[in-house]
Formats: structure tokens, sequence, C-alpha cells
């Protein structure tokens, strides 16, 4: 299970539970309908920052940055 | 790792913080040779891009001769000023920057809200002016420069909104450093070049804690949101547009400077003015029977770090 929390203005204004063993970033992304240029996504527990193309596997934790706050 | 599609870059976290005091330094350095007062004063309200700002300038005066300053204006927005300030005045610390506050409700007796609401015009176009005058006069007792957060989403958008609505082209002069003139300190904008999302990495990468939250007075739409969302949209596409806008736009901080010979100085403050009298002492005119501007410049006066 891959969690995703979107975050913009200083809270988290969705949260997405996906049921995937593996799964791209920018698939992510184009599931919840935002582009690369307006976010930065982190890697809860490896601390790092993900670009698109990085697969995500198993218990992964991401939390998605909106440069510019929108809904989702 | 960080990709910018722009500069054809990926970029590791270290790496990245690099590139971007490196792009910085470039923005520094040429303005430093343009003559830019070396006292330079961080303009930081608290949010993202003043304190990413301030800790990029903080880090490159290690290795540039630079004397470092925060400035905090207080608008008295209640809570939302005080947490604001609580997280500057924070964040300072453990920089070891020295913080200037400059309240405006101990030199006007009301906050800045209470003051648009006795000029009956628009809060934030009040907010802006009280934030420019008192900036600009803090730099001129100080005789040094004001950096501002503005980054290339903040820039760009600004010409896009003037080209669409209503000042046109002819008129249009962006730069990345406005000298000094005459009532007016010199101000340099050192995250021109950066773009908001590289403003973002950088804060989350090296921790930075600011307020997240917004004024209580943001419009829950604006033009410039619109804009800036659209712009991103098309550099998702076709990256490097923003810096192609800014490109066509830019100027040599020395047209500026040509344009600001023929600028003339308040008659009541003494700071530069677009008529005789300058807003700001017409708006407190207007509320005090009495201009401000020497007041607030005597307060301001006291302030000013003797170093």
């Amino acid at each position: 299970m891959i969690e995703v929390k979107v975050r913009a203005k200083g809270r988290v204004i969705k949260r997405v539970m996906l049921f995937k063993e593996r799964i791209r970033v920018i698939d992510v992304l184009r599931y919840l309908g935002l582009n690369e240029e307006e976010v930065i996504v982190i890697d809860v527990k490896k601390g790092k920052m993900l670009t698109h193309d990085v697969v995500l596997e198993g218990d992964s934790e991401i939390i998605v940055y909106m440069v510019y706050p929108r809904e989702v | 790792m960080i990709r910018l599609r722009y500069a054809k870059l990926a970029l590791c976290e270290e790496h990245f913080v690099e590139y971007i005091h490196k792009r910085v330094r470039i923005i520094i350095e040429k303005a430093l040779r343009h003559g830019m007062p070396k006292r330079i004063v961080a303009a930081v309200s608290g949010g993202k891009d003043s304190m990413v700002l301030l800790h990029i300038l903080v880090k490159l005066s290690k290795t540039l001769p630079l004397k470092v300053y925060a400035a905090f204006i207080d608008l008295g927005i209640g809570d939302y000023s005080d947490r604001t300030r609580k997280v500057v005045e924070d964040y300072c610390n453990d920089l070891g920057v020295e913080l200037i506050i400059l309240e405006v409700r101990k030199v006007l007796g009301i906050s800045v809200n209470e003051l648009s609401r006795t000029v009956k015009k628009p809060v934030c176009s009040i907010c802006g002016l009280v934030k420019r005058y008192f900036l600009n006069a803090l730099g001129v007792e100080m005789g040094a420069t004001i950096a501002t957060g503005h980054h290339l989403d903040d820039i760009v958008s600004y010409v896009v909104k003037n080209v669409l609505t209503h000042l046109g082209e002819e008129h249009l002069k962006v730069s990345y450093l406005l000298p000094q003139a005459k009532g007016a300190s010199a101000k340099v904008r050192p995250l021109i070049r950066i773009s908001e999302r590289e403003v973002l990495a950088y804060a989350l990468l090296n921790n930075i804690k600011y307020f997240e939250g917004a004024c209580p007075f943001a419009p829950r739409k604006s033009i410039d949101g619109l804009i800036k969302r659209v712009l991103t949209e098309i550099e998702s596409e076709y990256p490097g547009t923003k810096l192609a806008i800014l490109s066509k736009y830019e100027v040599p901080p020395e047209e500026i400077s040509k344009a600001l010979e023929s600028s003339i100085t308040c008659s009541s403050c003494g700071l530069i003015s677009l008529s005789n009298v300058c807003a700001f002492c017409r708006y407190t005119q207007m509320v005090f029977d009495k201009a401000m501007g020497l007041e607030v410049r005597k307060y301001i006066k006291e302030l000013v770090p003797k170093d």
C-alpha cells in the first residue's frame, strides 16, 4: 500500500491510499491531476526528494507539496 | 533528486542547494559591481520566499563582502502578525542575524487594516504601500540595500498581468537591481531567476521553518494566482518559458538609474514620490490631519543598528 498526502498552505488537503505494489511517481501525479512543474514530491521514510520517474514500491509514504494550492 | 527541465538537469539534494547558491551569487556579485551598498537588509515576512532569501544571503555573506540584517514589519493584523513575528524572531535567532522590527501601530497608532478602512481603499493596496514606504525609509536611513524575496514566478506574473491589463509593454522594465536614487534606497531581488518550485524545494531541503498560513485579508481568488498557475502549466509543456519572458523584459540597472534621474521627492517627507506629496503622506494626512512620513523616518532612525 502506498500512502499519498497532498499538502498545500500548511495542511494536508488530500490523503490517498493506493493499493498497488509498484507505481511510478508520475502516475500518482497524473491520478491526482497534477503536473511535475507544480509540485515537489518527498519520500517520507527516506527523507528524499523524488523525481517523476521513480518507482514507488511496497509500503511507501510520500508527501506531494503543491507550489500553487488548488483543488485536487 | 530534483529535475529542472528548463536547465535539462537532474540534481541531488546537495548539488541542488549548491546550484541555487551559485545562481543567487551571480546576481549579488553583479549588483555589487553596480555599486549596491554592502549593508543588506532582507525584508522578511515569515513566508517561505523571504525566509529562503535570508538563509541564502547568510550563507553567501561568508564568502561575499555583505553585512546581512533582517527587517520585519509588524502590520498589527492580530494573530497573523503575532505568529509570523514569532517565526521570524526564532529563525533570526537560529541564524544569528540582527532583526529590525518595524511596528506600524507604534508609529501610526493604528494597524494597516484600520488605516485602509479609514481611507476607504483595499487593505492589500494600503498594506503594500505601507510596507514599501517603511522598507524604503529603512534603506535610506541605514544607507543599505533592501533585498526582497520576489522570485521568477512573481516577476513573470507581474509582467504578464501588466501586458494583459493596463500598463502596456513599452513601460515594462524589470531588473534584479533598482539602484539608489534621491530619496530611494537600493533594492535587490536576488531570487529573480529562481522559480517558486525551486524556492519551495530549497526550503524543504534546508528545513527552513516558515509560516505556511495565509494573511486573513488575502483574496480567495486573484488574477496573479491564476496567471501563475497558467504559466506553470505552459512551463510544464515548454520548459524555459518563464525565463524567456523575464529576459524579454529585463533591463540592466543603468536603464533604471536613467529613469530614476527624473524622479522627484515628497515635499513633506523627502522620500521618492511620483507627485509633489507621496501617497503615504497623502493618506496619513487624511487620517491624522498630519502627514506622518517624517514621524516614520524619525521612528526608524532610532532603530537603525549603529555598526
